[in-house]
């Protein structure tokens, strides 16, 4: 108590009056490196009580992130919206998470659970209201606290961009559940020009996905040709796949070779995907081209050799270079690998500022929170990669297999007598020109992002040909 | 015939993929809609015309352009006014000789029509992240002229290029030489004319993609 007291008093002084101005000067003048050290400096001898903490703590966070350091901005801003000790400034600091947090790895446990949902912040107004709102409408769904959520969802204003989000969570856990209903209204969220692009471009793939299921390959096809993207981005690799088997199922077999041939690219070189190979083989295959069919299920077991090696030879599955990728490549366990890499890179820029820091404490500090940070996300890493790693093996055995079994297939095929006796096909590979209004780009071994989707390739069906004599 | 306009700076990626060279039995390409077809178009803009020694045409120009397919085009009509811009030549001989030039005839305002073939359309890729489609035109047809004190025509050919910059709306540049016949020919048969064009296209209707 008396050391509040002296401490509140030593807050009031002149001197850290002048240091508080002088902090607040430099924040003003855009000096994000002088007035963090300054601000912490003055945070460091000023009692959790006195009047300008929380804002003191709220400029030091947009100064550490204009210097790149948004964990170390989300610890601060962090404590502002935990003690609401100046509830006239949670509107902002609330908008500078949803801000910070919105494309940016993080640390979701730590801003989303336990400070967002963890916390009451009684009535909140506007673009506030809806974000607190949906973050803990959606944790309270995951949570399977469905009549919780919906009173949180209820909440979203009409035009807040949550509320189609929320819509979509609604969908999936419906889907998760086993609800028919889920197709239907995955394609009403799709067609809903309201919502935001990414809402849809979800609820297209989705739908998309039980289109398949159904064996409803057109419109599937049609939901994945839908999925609207700014002009070079390269998509996502998995989907291409997907849409390609729409399109081998639907006999189109230059397309579905096309998109096979897509995820050659750059773009996707890294991305683990052996069905493309078994789908290459199964086009070639049908197509009668025995030995393009053979080449192609070949590849998947040279492309991975070393990784069917180490499954076979028993050693650890995460220590295969080509299984660790791939099991940090979707969902939680890819997001957390996305937290490390940006973890580091925040520590690189943090050891820039470290040494204009070491007079104030501001660079010790913030390497402690750094090194707490880093390493649980390590451990969280270590955790997802052993998950990861054991679902890619599986994956791979499968592929293989299967592989396996068209080559087989194709060997079968090669000793019978005559080609009355191979099987037919369905499958089309037109010599594709650009007709009226098309234009045609002969593939030179140089991708466009642009072109991915619109590669077509040409091959003769050998087993449409009329049988010599 | 398309041909394909690519630069190697503006490459996105670059590598010889193994899907080209284990896809040897068949051929690869990408086929893709047009992003810009246009239909009818209004063109307006400046034009230059750089030859005469003694003076410098520039005009005000316009033109409507009817597309018929994404090859052929006809320039129903293009015209321009042009005001003379003297150059001080005629001005330096007689101070310095006291000489006065013969009198060349000089283009007042003139008007043209012709068809236009478009067999490169292609794309440029701007620092990686956004797209410029393009193509590149010929010109041929006919010009006439109202020159100082006479009307010529004759024929004229030009070459193209147009920069899109949305459906709606092109940058297109035109460099056409005209040549035009003359009737009384104390000063020869011919009166060449160099024109540089610059003008923003506005298409009317079309198809964007």
């Amino acid at each position: 108590m008396i050391a509040a007291l002296l401490l509140a008093a030593l807050a009031a002084t002149p001197a850290n009056q002048e240091l508080y101005d002088r902090a607040l000067a430099a924040h003003a003048a855009h000096d994000p490196r002088t007035a963090a050290g300054l601000l912490y400096s003055w945070l460091k001898a000023a009692p959790r009580t006195a009047n300008n903490y929380p804002t003191a703590e709220h400029l030091l966070a947009e100064d550490l992130q204009a210097l790149g350091l948004t964990h170390a901005a989300l610890v601060y801003e962090g404590d502002v919206v935990r003690d609401r000790a100046q509830p006239e400034l949670l509107p902002a600091a609330l908008a500078n998470l949803e801000e910070w947090t919105r494309s940016t790895p993080h640390d979701e446990e730590r801003v989303e659970a336990e400070l967002l949902h963890g916390n009451d912040f009684g009535e909140l107004d506007g673009a506030a209201r809806a974000y607190v709102a949906f973050v803990q409408g959606s944790l309270d769904l995951r949570a399977g606290e469905d009549r919780w959520a919906q009173a949180r969802f209820a909440e979203l204003p009409e035009s807040s961009p949550y509320r189609a989000r929320a819509r979509l969570l609604n969908i999936a856990v419906k889907l998760q559940r086993g609800s028919p209903a889920a197709l239907a209204d995955f394609e009403a969220l799709a067609a809903d020009d309201k919502a935001p692009r990414e809402t849809r471009n979800e609820a297209h793939i989705e739908a998309g996905r039980l289109r398949f299921e159904h064996g409803d390959f057109a419109e599937a096809l049609a939901h994945y040709q839908a999925v609207d993207l700014p002009e070079l981005d390269p998509g996502r690799g998995q989907l291409y796949l997907e849409e390609a088997w729409a399109e081998y199922r639907l006999g189109q077999g230059s397309r579905a070779m096309g998109l096979l041939a897509a995820l050659d690219a750059p773009s996707y070189k890294a991305l683990f995907l052996p069905e493309k190979f078994l789908l290459r083989a199964l086009l070639f295959k049908d197509a009668c081209q025995w030995l393009g069919a053979k080449r192609a299920a070949r590849a998947l077991l040279v492309h991975y050799a070393p990784s069917l090696a180490a499954i076979h030879d028993r050693t650890p599955l995460t220590q295969d270079p080509v299984m660790a990728a791939a099991a940090l490549q979707k969902g939680s366990g890819k997001r957390t690998a996305q937290l490390v890499e940006r973890l580091s890179l925040e520590r690189n820029a943090l050891e820039k500022n470290s040494a204009d820091w070491a007079a104030s404490g501001l660079g010790p500090r913030l390497g402690e929170l750094y090194s707490q940070e880093q390493g649980e996300a390590e451990r969280r890493r270590a955790l997802e990669l052993q998950r990861g790693a054991l679902r890619v093996a599986d994956e791979l055995l499968a592929a293989a297999e299967q592989v396996g079994l068209a080559d087989y297939e194709v060997g079968l095929a090669l000793y019978r007598r005559g080609r009355e006796t191979a099987p037919g096909t369905a499958l089309t590979f037109a010599d594709e020109k650009a007709g009226p209004g098309e234009v045609g780009y002969q593939f030179d071994g140089e991708y466009w992002n642009d072109e991915l989707p619109a590669l077509r390739f040409s091959l003769t069906n050998r087993c449409a040909l009329p049988v010599a004599p | 015939m398309r041909y394909l306009m690519r630069i190697a700076a503006g490459a996105l990626c670059c590598s010889l993929s193994p899907a080209a060279s284990a896809q040897d039995a068949g051929r690869l390409v990408a086929i893709q809609q047009r992003k810009y077809q246009l239909s009818h178009e209004l063109l307006i803009g400046g034009m230059v015309e750089p030859q005469d020694a003694f003076s410098k045409g520039v005009a005000l120009e316009g033109a409507y352009i009817w597309h018929f397919s994404d090859l052929w085009s006809w320039e129903v009509l293009r015209g321009g006014y042009l005001a003379q811009l003297d150059t001080g030549l005629k001005t330096q001989l007689l101070r310095d000789f006291g000489t006065d030039p013969t009198q060349f005839e000089s283009l007042q305002y003139y008007g043209s029509s012709s068809l236009t073939y478009a067999p490169l359309y292609g794309k440029f890729a701007l620092r990686n992240a956004s797209l410029i489609h393009a193509e590149a035109f010929l010109n041929f047809g006919a010009a006439f002229g109202r020159f100082t004190s006479s009307y010529q025509a004759g024929p004229e050919v030009g070459v193209g290029l147009r920069v899109f910059l949305s459906q709606a709306l092109s940058l297109r540049f035109d460099a056409r030489d005209a040549v035009f016949l003359r009737r009384k020919t104390n000063s020869g048969f011919v009166n060449q004319a160099l024109f540089f064009s610059l003008g923003l296209s506005i298409a009317l209707g079309g198809t964007p993609r």
